[in-house]
């Protein structure tokens, strides 16, 4: 038996039904095929410790909503997505009892900032001035774009001193912009913090110096999905559905058929084939694609590229708490709206603490002091939760192979690090304690890469965002431009530019270069 | 919150299967339809969740179902089409002995003839005359569930009446038990055809009841296994019911039900959003949060509310599940004596005898925990290899379980399940030796509690959300003036599994409630009948 469409899709994260939406607009009969029984990917959220308490278990806020074209073209609110934008974004509580917390008011983050350098509070400022319209004009409609060659992206800026002095930053690593930047250590963790989730840039990636502003203008500010993040995924789903598209569940693509040079579609496990007229788009990661491809299809060299593809340096382990009340943290004393922030560091206090964090994990070991992204959903969308009840989310990184054994050995570990997690959480939050905690469930990087085998090696970026490996280096070079070396088959996942995060963005621009090599329109 | 307002022709309460299937129809009819649920994934309890470990995908709620690929909608609207696929395994239903015999039956009526043979050679040719009959009649049974049970002032009830005839007057006083222990005298075959009553919720010891029972045992071998979990059918569902210009609202928890001039018009949601219903407004959660939570005690006549609080709730319906991951699949002693028993979908592991099933319904009755955990058992992926990674299975484990155990609060339940779970396992491996150690990967128990707090509309934990009994069955269903899928306040439609036939995944409630909207609204002509089985027989109905 064989089906047929024009395009097939294959996998139903957010980049690969984003990619279907618009081509099925385009008038394409699409057909989106995914492994799982749910849609969605990373945009999932269950109900993982007790009825009614919703826990995301991947991306828990969303940064792109007001910039993502999607939202928009794709009428994803009328589909059923809403947001709120929590005004207090992140909280950095420190052990010794000090908090610095920025808000989405600007004069709200100096005042926090100014308790611990008044300096740099206005140095802060000053970025904001300084870079919030470059943001806004050039860098974020460069995430919704194919990536320019390297020199198109320096040329423009190599003639005025502000440009040079971007491209300064652009050298350095984050730790040394923000180093550069700012003299506090609490501000500068604050800027590093943001950078590791959701863009997966640690502290000392060279030549990501130019990420600083980009957090510090805030020019995406954090939203919550009501409801959690899943519902995302049903608003991408409606849309798709709604555009005359369709989406296959337990569907799981075994191989890419390729017939005179050219993807003519796929076959699934248990046999079956599904014909595609027009192109098969892979919106999974790079090396499961290339996988996918029968080994006369691709060149050696390409194949040798794609094995060099390096895939994050850290994984999540994550702690989901149902709660009798919200975290109340002790630093709050010291600033009451640490208790209102969207993202709270607890154990990231100064650049050092990142260092700690992430040297372990590249020896391969479980950082010895859990350090964590601490997250109350349920402040800002109490429909997360039953009434007057609430979630809490810890993500600790860590390696995905502890100790070099296997990711499966994170299955008995979970209960030793989620004990030794909360531990870290009552010293800074003490209300989590006895009655609280209503319920709790440690997810592991097994589970990860259980759930999710898009996510290699438990790394939820789908591939390292080091300078070799983004832009028009993104996954590989000379094939940045969502076409894979197959004819008919091109790329759409999160392993190309801009890379991983609820971004919309890649599964957006593989649309449009489909549609232009299918002749239904130019680009935006 | 947002304080907006939109407006539909009909808004159904509720995106369990009957509310999408209610909406489906509708919608196909030319209404503009919403389907409104509290939770975040639609489905009810068409859900499926890796539960244990990743990619392995366990079914929380309904599992075995007993219509399978008969069901209206599937047929109606082609669901094959969004890879709706159904198994159905031929060793269907069957029992390990502790003795080490296995008693299997099968779609072939001829294998299961001969597999009760070896019991009793006179149970086996009652089971084949008892299985023609209602083959033959089949369609008259499914016509009977899926219309509006016959209104009270008829004085009519055709099953009982075609019960009469087939099985003589007698049979209508009778209890499952009393039927079932007249017509076989094995006690392992009457124990099988009992468990499978019981599964179906309902008490066999109950007079009056052999009439529900003996019409569930058309589909005793019928059970069937929706591929990649039964939460695959809640997508074709929804996606069906997008694609026919519905809309599906997760996240919408129903507070109120505005009444206008007594005329039920617009619901409101708990963050404050409003979704008015110019037509109809379907309910398909429980009585109980339609009229006394949402509408209110003091906008309703009188009599109604009390005829509400009086609905009964449990216990025959209710679960205690354990769910488990594992590596190899059980091999049963008993496959010396039935290999088959391997490959036997639904399995009743414990109950051999009807004194087995007597004592578990006296246990239920007293809110005791069971002395010896008896289950009501499957292993899925022997038969979808979707359902776990490769080479891997679940297993799930049904016991029926008191909501409140030893008198005490439900909440009770997260303490004792471990242990609990422990004990159902051990059950399972006494016909099993390989179920337990290194073979068993993970287990996650699923309590009454958690079903009650989950799917509020399973009224402490009642899969039947309102028990089957004679008093609450056909046109007293769910309560005497709401059987007819209508109620007293105008626009206000019934169609959960509340309503009559009752719950399992049937679309019955909310096929039937279609049928009453509709007609309402002068559009029946609209409804896509004409492909069903039981065609045939329901136009010789309405030509008597």
């Amino acid at each position: 038996m064989s089906v047929e469409c024009d395009v097939a899709v294959i996998g139903a994260g957010h980049n690969g039904l984003v990619c279907a939406t618009y081509l099925a607009r385009a008038g394409l009969d699409v057909l989106v095929l995914e492994r799982r029984l749910e849609a969605g990917g990373g945009l999932s959220t269950e109900e993982v410790t007790l009825p009614g308490f919703l826990h995301n278990l991947h991306s828990f806020f969303h940064d792109a909503v007001a910039v993502m074209p999607a939202m928009k073209e794709l009428e994803l609110e009328a589909n059923g997505a809403r947001y709120v934008r929590p005004p207090v974004q992140v909280g950095i509580a420190r052990a010794d009892g000090r908090a610095l917390v920025i808000h989405e008011d600007l004069e709200a983050t100096a005042r926090s900032i100014a308790r611990f350098s008044e300096r740099d509070a206005e140095a802060y400022r000053k970025v904001v001035m300084d870079y919030r319209d470059f943001m806004e004009a050039v860098v974020l409609p460069a995430l919704y774009s194919e990536p320019p060659p390297p020199s198109a992206t320096v040329a423009p800026l190599e003639s005025t001193p502000e440009g040079m002095a971007y491209l300064k930053l652009g050298r350095m690593t984050p730790r040394g912009a923000s180093e550069a930047l700012f003299e506090d250590e609490t501000l500068q963790a604050a800027v590093l913090f943001q950078l590791v989730v959701p863009r997966g840039i640690l502290p000392d990636y060279a030549g990501l110096g130019m990420t600083v502003p980009l957090v510090v203008t805030q020019v995406e500010p954090s939203h919550v999905c009501v409801g959690g993040s899943h519902a995302l995924a049903h608003a991408l789903w409606r849309a798709l559905l709604r555009a005359g598209g369709r989406v296959r569940g337990v569907a799981h693509v075994e191989q890419v058929l390729v017939e005179g040079g050219r993807a003519t579609g796929v076959r699934l496990s248990g046999g079956e084939e599904i014909r595609a007229r027009r192109a098969v788009v892979s919106a999974v990661d790079v090396w499961q694609t290339f996988d996918l491809v029968p080994p006369d299809g691709v060149p050696e060299p390409v194949r040798r590229a794609v094995r060099a593809f390096r895939a994050d340096e850290f994984s999540l382990f994550s702690v989901h708490l149902a709660l009798a009340e919200p975290p109340r943290f002790a630093a709050a004393r010291f600033d009451p709206d640490l208790d209102r922030a969207l993202k709270v560091a607890v154990g990231f206090d100064c650049p050092r603490d990142f260092d700690d964090c992430f040297g372990a994990i590249r020896r391969g070991e479980i950082p010895a002091r859990p350090a964590m992204y601490v997250s109350c959903p349920t402040v800002h969308d109490p429909s997360q939760a039953p009434p007057g009840r609430h979630t809490l989310l810890a993500w600790f990184p860590v390696p995905a192979r502890p100790g070099g054994r296997p990711v499966e050995a994170w299955h008995e570990l979970a209960d030793g690090v989620m004990a030794s997690c909360l531990d870290r959480l009552r010293e800074a939050a003490p209300n989590l304690g006895g009655d609280v905690v209503l319920g709790k469930r440690a997810l592991t990087p097994a589970d990860i890469v259980g759930k999710l085998p898009n996510m290699r090696d438990g790394g939820v970026f789908m591939g390292r965002s080091s300078l070799d490996q983004i832009e028009a280096f993104r996954p590989l070079p000379g094939y940045s431009s969502y076409r894979a070396p197959v004819p008919g088959l091109y790329l759409a996942g999160a392993s190309c530019h801009p890379g991983g995060g609820i971004l919309g963005a890649t599964g957006g621009i593989a649309a449009q270069v489909v549609k232009e090599d299918l002749g239904k329109g130019k680009p935006r | 919150m947002s304080r907006e307002t939109q407006r539909f022709d009909v808004v159904v309460i509720g995106a369990g299967h009957n509310g999408l299937t209610a909406a489906l129809y509708l919608a196909h009819a030319g209404l503009k339809v919403a389907v409104l649920d509290r939770r975040h994934e639609f489905g009810g309890g068409l859900s499926t969740e890796e539960v244990t470990r990743p990619g392995f995908l366990h079914n929380l709620h309904s599992n075995f179902h007993g219509l399978g690929e008969w069901l209206p909608p599937i047929l109606d609207f082609d669901l094959a089409r969004r890879g709706v696929h159904y198994f159905h395994p031929e060793a269907n239903i069957g029992m390990p002995t502790r003795a080490g015999r296995a008693l299997v039956l099968y779609r072939d009526e001829l294998k299961s003839y001969e597999s009760i043979a070896r019991f009793s050679q006179r149970d086996a040719d009652a089971y084949a005359d008892l299985r023609r009959t209602l083959a033959e009649n089949i369609e008259e049974l499914l016509a009977g569930a899926f219309s509006p049970p016959e209104p009270t002032e008829t004085g009519r009830d055709r099953l009982r009446e075609d019960f009469a005839r087939w099985f003589g007057a007698g049979v209508l006083a009778q209890s499952p038990l009393d039927f079932v222990q007249g017509r076989f005298e094995n006690p392992h075959v009457q124990a099988l055809l009992l468990y499978h009553m019981a599964i179906g919720g309902y008490d066999i010891r109950l007079k009056e009841l052999a009439v529900l029972g003996i019409a569930f045992l058309g589909f005793i071998t019928n059970w069937q296994l929706c591929r990649g979990g039964s939460h695959f059918l809640a997508h074709a569902l929804g996606g069906e019911l997008l694609c026919r210009g519905g809309d599906l609202v997760e996240n919408a928890h129903v507070s109120k039900i505005h009444l206008e001039r007594g005329r039920a018009g617009a619901v409101e949601t708990l963050d404050g959003r409003t979704f008015v219903a110019s037509q109809a407004i379907v309910s398909t959660v429980d009585v109980r949060q339609t009229f006394l939570e949402m509408i209110g005690r003091q906008s309703l006549p009188p009599t109604l509310a009390d005829e509400v609080a009086k609905v009964v709730y449990g216990p025959s319906d209710v679960l205690f599940a354990v769910h488990v991951a594992m590596r190899e699949p059980p091999r049963y002693l008993a496959a010396r004596d039935n290999p088959d028993i391997d490959r036997t979908f639904n399995l009743d592991i414990g109950y051999e005898t009807p004194e087995d099933l007597i004592e578990h319904c006296e246990e239920l009755e007293a809110g005791r925990l069971c002395r010896v955990p008896r289950l009501n058992a499957g292993v899925n992926t022997l038969f979808d290899r979707t359902q776990a990674p490769d080479g891997m299975h679940t297993a799930l484990i049904w016991q029926f379980a008191p909501y409140e155990p030893e008198g005490r609060p439900s909440s009770t339940w997260s303490s004792i399940a471990p242990e609990y779970a422990e004990r159902c396992i051990a059950a399972w491996r006494e016909y099993a030796p390989n179920f337990g150690g290194s073979n068993v990967i993970e287990v996650a128990t699923y309590t009454p509690d958690e079903i009650a707090q989950k799917l509020v509309n399973m009224r402490r934990g009642g899969f039947h959300a309102a028990a089957v009994i004679p008093s609450q069955a056909a046109h007293l269903r769910p309560t005497e003036s709401l059987s007819g899928f209508r109620t007293p306040v105008p626009g206000l439609y019934l169609g959960g599994a509340c309503m009559h036939p009752h719950g399992g995944i049937t679309s019955a409630p909310g096929y039937n409630c279609a049928q009453v909207v509709a007609r309402d609204l002068g559009i029946s002509h609209k409804l896509p009948f004409g492909k069903k089985p039981w065609d045939k027989a329901a136009a010789r109905r309405r030509s008597r």
